[in-house]
């Protein structure tokens, strides 16, 4: 399988916090089905880099940033900060 | 003048208070170019003395200062994406709002919410920003194919 994107370690100790909180304090379902969610995002957001908007007054790296659930998704190029 | 009249309970003359004059909008849609368009019809304030409209003798006139001062400012916002047209329909439906103006204010009000949670946590965000980049810089990246093996065992720490 060719990867279509690449996760920032950073990233992917956020993913984990996510699930965790989540699964210790609504399920281990629903913790599966918001993870899946986003992962779903990192994939869509791979296929469509262009999506993501400026955020000039938060960072003057050139990152995009995209919204999932609560969550804020950076992304540079194909790549998920 | 149009929507420039004295509010029926406000006292005649010159020495009125405060007017405010509603926006308007005017919500079309066009089947034929996929659009909506949308009219905002913004009024300023209009603040003591001879700034509105004076109802005398039966007769409606308008000062020259008032029809100075009030400026109407039209925003015509235009979307051709019929994707994004249906998307603003169901924010209509689900809303229960058959105002555009109240769905923008609401999406508005979320957004600028949004932004508030960000610009208060703006250091440590951009610290996860820059730690992020460098360990991709670094070589660091999880590439797709191995995440599930990376984030199992991640998970496998965190029970």
């Amino acid at each position: 399988m060719n990867s279509r994107y690449i996760l920032s370690p950073r990233a992917a100790a956020d993913l984990v916090e996510i699930w965790t909180y989540i699964k210790d304090n609504a399920g281990r379902e629903l913790a599966d089905r918001v993870s899946s969610t986003i992962r779903e995002k990192f994939v869509f957001l791979s296929l469509n880099p262009a999506v993501g908007h400026r955020r000039e007054n938060l960072t003057d790296q050139n990152v995009g940033f995209f919204p999932v659930y609560s969550v804020v998704l950076p992304t540079k190029t194909r790549h998920l900060i | 003048m149009a929507g420039n009249l004295r509010p029926s309970l406000a006292p005649e003359g010159p020495h009125n208070t405060t007017e405010v004059i509603s926006a308007n909008t005017v919500y079309h849609t066009s089947g034929i170019r996929h659009s909506i368009n949308l009219y905002f019809v913004f009024a300023q304030i209009l603040r003591k003395t001879a700034l509105f409209s004076l109802c005398r003798g039966g007769r409606i006139m308008t000062s020259k200062l008032a029809q100075s001062r009030v400026r109407r400012q039209e925003m015509q916002i235009e979307i051709r994406d019929p994707a994004l047209q249906a998307r603003i329909q169901e924010q209509l439906k689900s809303s229960g709002s058959s105002d555009m103006e109240d769905v923008l204010r609401r999406l508005l009000e979320t957004q600028e919410e949004q932004d508030r949670w960000l610009l208060e946590n703006k250091a440590a965000i951009q610290a996860k920003i820059n730690l992020g980049i460098q360990q991709l810089d670094a070589g660091l990246g999880i590439p797709e194919d191995q995440l599930d093996v990376y984030i199992a065992r991640m998970k496998a720490k965190s029970e």
